[in-house]
C-alpha cells in the first residue's frame, strides 16, 4: 500500500454547496488547434454560464486587485487547465504547464466561450493535458477536448475526455503532411 | 465497385432518367472534378438484389460494401405486441396497472431533524397474477454507510489536491447516521408481518397470496434522520441558516413506498443508487404533517384544513390570488422575516389530500414567503404557488410563479391539460428535483439581492423543467430507474419549447442541434437506450441528446404538424399509465405514418454522429445527337484549347512537307476537315428525329443541366440531406432529401439535381438543423472554415479597428486632421 498526502484547496466557499446539481450539466467543451506557423495552441473553451459564474465567485475574489479578465483567467487556467504539466518543487503538489495568454470571452446563449492561447512560441505542440477545472464544484464534470487539426485523409482526431477519475491524458496533434 | 463496365460517359446512367430516349440519347461529360472509382454505385444500386437468406439484419453483411442495414426494422428488438400493449403503441384492451393508496401521519422534528411516521398502505392487485409478497422501496437506506450507493462509488482523484467542500461531503457521508429505522410492519389489525430488508428494498411476506382483483393493507411505523442537503448530495434534505438558526426542509422519498409491479418488468426492485430515480404506483394520498406551529408547510395535494393552520388574512389573500393576474403574497416577505424568530413550542397538523399521484413530497420552514396566482387550465383554475425565504428575493417573487403558469400553459398544449389543483415551486437546498404537484428549485440571488443573467435564466429554466416533470413522468408514468430519457429527454425537449416561448433568444442550454455537436462527436458514450445507472455522461445522454433528437424529428423530419400530433397522441394515450420505450417509438410512427425505425436506431440505440460531406459534383448535359451540333461543339472545344508548350515553341518551325514537294496529299489539303459532317450522318439523324414523338424531340432541345452530387456519410448516423443550392443568377434554393436516400448504401450516395440554371455553390445544412459535427466538409467548392478561435480573434480585431476608426474620426473632429493613429493590431496583440 502506498500512502499519499493531499491538501485541500485553500478557498472555502459556502456558496458552492447550494448549487449541487441534481440535473447535471457538468461538462465543458474545448476546441484546440495547433498553429504550427505561430507555434501556439489556440483554445476555445465552452462553459455553462452558471459554471463560469461559480468559478468567478470562487476565484476572482480569491486574490486582491483581480480586476481584468487577463488577471484572473490566466492564473486560474494555468493552475487548473494544464498543457504538458510538470511537478513544481519536491512536494509534487503543485503542477505547472504552458503559460497562457487571454484573448477574450463571448457569450453564446446559456454558454460562454473562453478564448486563450499558449503564450510562448514553441516548435512542438503539447503532448498531454491535465485538468482540475470544476471538480471542486462537482466530481462528475466531463471535459471534452476536440483537436481541430485534421488527420491525414481529413478526419478529425477522436476527442479526449477528462474526468476526475482520469484528469490527465495524452494529446496528439496531427502534423500536416 | 460496380459490376458494369461503363463509366460516366455512357448511356445507361442517363437511361434511368428518360427511358423514352434511351436508345439514342448520348450524354456528354463536363465534369468539374476528377472521377472517383466508386461513383457509379448510386446508379447501379438497382442491380443489387436483396439477399435471400435468413440472416439477421443486425449481422454484418459481407456481400455489400455497406455491411449494415440502417433501415432494418426494430420489431425484433421490441416486445411482441399483446393485449396489454398493442402494436400501434397504445395501451391494449387488457392493459392493467397496480394501485396503492396511502394514509400517512408524519411528524417533522425540528430539534433533531428527524422524520417520524406511520404509513398505512392500501395495495390493490389489479394484475391478473397472484402475489405472495410485496416489495417496498426504502430510499433513505441509500444514506446508510453500508449502502450499495456508497460502496460502488469509484475513487475520486485526490491528487494533487481535493476541494474543501468535496472533502467535507465525503466525511459527512461517512459520519451521517442515515437510513430508515423500521419500527414495525403490521397488517391492518396490528398483527406483525414478516419482512426482509435488502438494501433499499423491503419484502413484506403476505399471510396469504394476494389473488387478482383483491387488495391488502399494511402499516409501517418508521423514522429516519434527515440528510443535510448542503453537504450530502441528495434529492431532499434540510438547509440550515446560521444567522437566524432556521431550517428549510425539503422532504421527499420519505416514506416506505410500494415498488411498482408491471406487465413488462414484474417488480421494479432494482436498488436505488441515487441516480435512476423511481417509478411508483398511482394512488390517492391523505397525509397529516405535524410541524412546529410557526412553520409554513406545503405539499403535494390540496390543503384540506386551511381554517386550522392558516391565518384568516392568509386565507383571504389566497382566495384573492385565485383570480389575480399577478402573483399575490399570501405570506409576505415581512411576515416571513418576522416569523424567523418565533418559537411557540407547539405544533400544528396540516392535512393534504392528493388524488391519482405516484408519490408525495412536502416542504416546511419558518422562513417561507408564499405567493400564489390562479392560472386557467381549460375550464379549471390551477393555483401556481411558490415558497421561498427572503434570501431568494427579489428573484423569486418575480419569476417562480410566473414560470409555473407558463409551463402549465405550454406543456398543456403539447400534451394534455394539467389535471391537478396546485403546482408548487419551493426554494431550498436542492437545486432541482420534481415530485407530483411540487418541486424543489435552488437558484438564488447574491447576498446583496443582485443577480446575474445566468442565475435569472437558471431559475426560470429549472422551474420550467421541474414543473414540466408533472407531465413526464409523474402523469405519463415511465420508469426512470430503467429509462431516464423517457422523462428527462421528453421533458427537456418540452422545456426547450417552453423557454423559446418565454422570450425571443432565450438562452436555452439544450435542444438546439448545435449544442449537442461536441458530445455527439466525442467518445466515452453509451446509447440513449441504456439503463440509468450505466449511462456515461448523464446530462448529455439522458437530457441533451434525446431532447435534441426530438427537436430534429419535429423540425426536420416530420415537420411540426405531424410531430405535434403524434407527440400529443403519445402523451394522451399514456396519461396516468405506464409506457415503455417501444410504446413511444410505435406511437410516434403510428400517428405520423412515417417509418422512423432508422431514426430510433441511429439516435436512440447507437452512438454514431451526423457528419455528411459533399464529395464530388459532376455536370451532365443533353447531347441531341445532331452531327452538326456535335461537330461545332468539338470545333469550339478545339479552338478553346490552349496550345501546349511544345506547340508554342514549335511555332514557325520549318517542316519537311513544306519544303519537300510531293509529300502533301488530300489529307494535307484545306478541303480535308476532320470534323466535317457527312451527309450520311445527317440523313441518319433526320431519320432518328422522324422516329421520335414531339415530346421526345422537345426533350432533345433542352439545355437542362444534370448535376450529380456525391455525398459521403462520414459520421455514420443516417439523416436527411439538407442542401442549399446557389445558382449563377445569384438565386438560391433549399432542397431536402429524406434519410431514406441512404437506404441502399448508408456510406455514400449520388443525387441527381436537374436544373436549367448553373450551380455555382452548394452548402450542406446551412441552418445547422441536423447536428452535423463537421462544417468543413459541407461546402462545394471546398471552403476553408476558420476555427471558432480564429473567427473570434478576427472579429475582435475588426471591432478594435472599427473602434479605432471611430476614435480617429472623433479625434479628427476635435483636433483637426493633423494627428493620425495607426497599428490596430497592437490593440489585440500585445507585443510579446
Ligand atoms: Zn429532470
Amino acid at each position: 500500500m502506498m500512502v499519499h498526502g493531499f491538501s485541500t484547496a485553500s478557498t472555502v466557499c459556502t456558496y458552492l454547496a447550494a448549487l449541487l446539481l441534481m440535473h447535471p450539466v457538468h461538462e465543458t467543451v474545448c476546441e484546440m488547434e495547433w498553429d504550427p506557423q505561430r507555434g501556439r495552441v489556440e483554445i476555445a473553451l465552452r462553459l455553462d454560464r452558471l459554471d463560469e459564474q461559480w468559478i468567478e465567485h470562487r476565484y476572482r475574489t480569491a486574490g486582491a486587485d483581480k480586476e481584468t479578465e487577463q488577471d484572473w483567467h490566466v492564473p486560474l487556467l494555468e493552475k487548473q487547465f494544464l498543457l504538458d504539466p510538470v511537478s513544481e518543487g519536491d512536494s509534487k503538489k503543485q503542477l505547472s504547464g504552458r503559460p497562457y495568454r487571454w484573448i477574450g470571452r463571448k457569450e453564446d446563449g446559456a454558454h460562454v466561450w473562453w478564448f486563450f492561447e499558449t503564450a510562448k512560441q514553441t516548435d512542438e505542440a503539447p503532448k498531454s493535458i491535465q485538468t482540475r477545472l470544476l471538480f471542486d464544484r462537482h466530481s462528475d464534470y466531463t471535459h471534452r477536448i476536440q483537436i481541430l487539426n485534421k488527420l491525414p485523409g481529413g478526419a478529425a482526431p477522436k476527442a479526449v475526455v477528462l474526468t476526475e477519475q482520469r484528469p490527465k491524458q495524452a494529446l496528439t496533434f496531427p502534423v500536416a503532411p | 465497385m460496380c459490376g458494369f463496365g461503363f463509366g460516366r460517359l455512357e448511356l445507361p446512367a442517363f437511361s434511368c432518367l428518360t427511358p423514352a430516349a434511351k436508345p439514342r440519347l448520348a450524354v456528354i461529360l463536363n465534369c468539374t472534378r476528377p472521377l472517383l472509382a466508386a461513383i457509379c454505385v448510386s446508379f447501379c444500386s438497382c442491380c443489387w438484389m436483396p439477399l435471400a437468406t435468413a440472416q439477421s439484419p443486425e449481422a454484418p453483411n459481407r456481400k455489400h460494401q455497406d455491411p449494415s442495414d440502417k433501415f432494418a426494422q426494430l420489431d425484433p428488438w421490441w416486445p411482441t405486441p399483446g393485449d396489454q400493449r398493442i402494436a400501434s403503441g397504445a395501451p391494449g384492451p387488457a392493459y392493467w396497472q397496480q394501485r396503492a393508496d396511502y394514509e400517512i401521519d408524519v411528524t417533522l422534528d425540528d430539534q433533531t431533524q428527524r422524520i417520524i411516521g406511520s404509513a398505512r398502505i392500501d395495495y390493490h392487485n389489479q394484475s391478473p397474477h397472484t402475489l405472495s409478497y410485496v416489495w417496498v422501496q426504502l430510499d433513505q437506506n441509500r444514506f446508510r454507510s453500508d449502502a450499495d450507493d456508497a460502496l460502488t462509488e469509484t475513487a475520486p482523484s485526490l491528487q494533487p489536491r481535493i476541494s474543501f467542500s468535496h472533502m467535507k461531503s465525503i466525511l459527512a457521508r461517512r459520519s451521517f447516521d442515515g437510513g430508515y429505522r423500521i419500527k414495525s410492519v403490521t397488517d391492518a389489525q396490528g398483527k406483525p408481518l414478516p419482512h426482509k430488508i435488502a438494501g433499499t428494498m423491503m419484502r413484506i411476506d403476505l399471510p396469504e397470496p394476494l389473488a387478482p382483483e383483491t387488495g391488502t393493507q399494511f402499516v409501517i411505523d418508521y423514522s429516519y434522520n434527515i440528510v443535510n442537503g448542503k453537504t450530502i448530495r441528495a434529492r431532499s434534505g434540510y438547509e440550515f441558516f446560521e444567522e437566524d438558526k432556521n431550517h428549510i426542509y425539503e422532504i421527499a422519498q420519505w416514506f416506505p413506498r410500494v415498488a411498482s409491479y408491471t406487465d413488462f418488468g414484474g417488480w421494479q426492485n432494482k436498488p436505488f443508487l441515487g441516480r435512476g430515480e423511481f417509478t411508483l404506483e398511482l394512488g390517492d394520498y391523505r397525509v397529516r404533517i405535524t410541524a412546529p406551529s410557526e412553520m409554513v408547510v406545503t405539499a403535494t395535494g390540496t390543503l384540506t384544513n386551511s381554517e386550522e393552520v392558516l391565518t384568516p388574512q392568509w386565507r383571504e389573500r389566497l382566495e384573492r390570488a385565485k383570480t389575480a393576474d399577478k402573483p399575490v403574497f399570501v405570506v409576505t416577505p415581512e411576515e416571513a422575516k418576522a416569523n424567523e424568530s418565533v418559537r411557540t413550542e407547539t405544533t400544528k397538523t396540516w392535512t393534504f389530500d392528493a388524488k391519482n399521484v405516484r408519490d408525495f413530497a412536502f416542504a416546511a420552514s419558518r422562513k417561507f414567503i408564499w405567493d400564489a396566482m390562479g392560472t386557467e387550465v381549460g375550464s379549471d383554475t390551477v393555483m401556481a404557488m411558490s415558497f421561498y425565504p427572503n434570501e431568494a428575493e427579489p428573484l423569486w417573487s418575480k419569476y417562480s410563479t410566473e414560470a409555473i403558469a407558463h409551463t402549465l400553459d405550454v406543456y398543456g398544449r403539447y400534451s394534455f391539460e394539467y389535471p391537478y389543483e396546485v403546482a408548487i415551486s419551493v426554494n431550498g437546498p436542492v437545486y432541482g428535483m420534481e415530485y407530483p404537484m411540487i418541486c424543489f428549485n435552488g437558484p438564488r440571488p447574491e447576498d446583496d439581492g443582485t443577480y446575474s443573467k445566468a442565475t435569472k435564466y437558471g431559475l426560470i429554466s429549472v422551474v420550467i423543467h421541474e414543473v414540466g416533470h408533472n407531465f413526464f413522468p409523474m402523469i405519463v408514468n415511465s420508469d426512470e430507474r430503467q429509462w431516464t430519457w423517457m422523462d428527462e429527454g421528453l421533458n427537456t425537449f418540452l422545456q426547450y419549447l417552453a423557454e423559446q416561448e418565454w422570450e425571443e433568444g432565450y438562452p436555452s442550454r439544450r435542444g438546439d442541434p448545435e449544442k449537442i455537436v461536441a458530445y455527439m462527436r466525442g467518445g466515452n458514450q453509451r446509447p440513449i437506450m441504456t439503463g440509468s445507472e450505466e449511462i456515461l455522461q448523464f446530462g448529455n445522454n439522458a437530457y441533451g441528446k434525446p431532447a435534441t433528437a426530438l427537436n430534429i424529428l419535429r423540425e426536420t423530419i416530420l415537420g411540426r404538424e405531424l410531430f405535434d400530433f403524434a407527440f400529443r397522441e403519445y402523451a394522451r394515450r399514456w396519461k396516468f399509465k405506464r409506457p415503455t420505450p417501444s410504446d413511444f417509438f410505435r406511437t410516434m410512427e403510428d400517428a405520423s405514418a412515417i417509418d422512423l425505425d432508422w431514426f430510433w436506431r441511429g439516435w436512440f440505440y447507437g452512438t454514431e454522429h451526423v457528419d455528411i460531406a459533399i464529395d464530388d459534383v459532376e455536370l451532365y448535359q443533353i447531347d441531341s445527337g445532331d452531327p452538326d451540333e456535335k461537330a461545332e461543339r468539338e470545333r469550339q472545344e478545339k479552338d478553346r484549347r490552349e496550345p501546349t508548350l511544345s506547340e508554342t515553341r514549335n511555332e514557325g518551325l520549318k517542316r519537311r512537307i513544306d519544303w519537300q514537294p510531293g509529300l502533301k496529299d488530300f489529307y494535307n489539303s484545306p478541303e480535308y476537315d476532320e470534323l466535317k459532317v457527312e451527309e450520311e450522318d445527317r440523313k441518319s439523324f433526320q431519320k432518328f428525329l422522324d422516329g421520335l414523338t414531339s415530346d421526345e424531340r422537345a426533350l432533345l432541345r433542352r439545355t437542362t443541366n444534370f448535376y450529380v452530387v456525391d455525398f459521403r456519410n462520414v459520421g455514420g448516423l443516417v439523416m436527411p440531406i439538407v442542401l442549399r443550392v446557389h445558382y449563377a443568377d445569384s438565386t438560391s434554393e433549399m432542397m431536402q432529401f429524406p434519410a431514406q436516400i441512404w437506404r441502399h448504401n448508408s456510406k455514400q450516395v449520388g443525387k441527381l439535381i436537374v436544373t436549367d440554371k448553373e450551380i455555382v455553390r452548394l452548402e450542406l445544412d446551412p441552418r445547422r438543423q441536423t447536428a452535423d459535427t463537421d462544417e468543413s466538409n459541407n461546402h462545394w467548392p471546398e471552403k476553408l472554415v476558420p476555427s471558432r478561435f480564429k473567427l473570434f480573434k478576427d472579429e475582435k480585431k475588426k471591432n478594435a479597428m472599427q473602434k479605432a476608426a471611430q476614435d480617429e474620426k472623433q479625434a479628427d473632429k476635435e483636433n483637426g486632421a493633423e494627428e493620425k493613429k495607426s497599428d490596430d493590431d497592437d490593440k489585440v496583440e500585445p507585443v510579446e
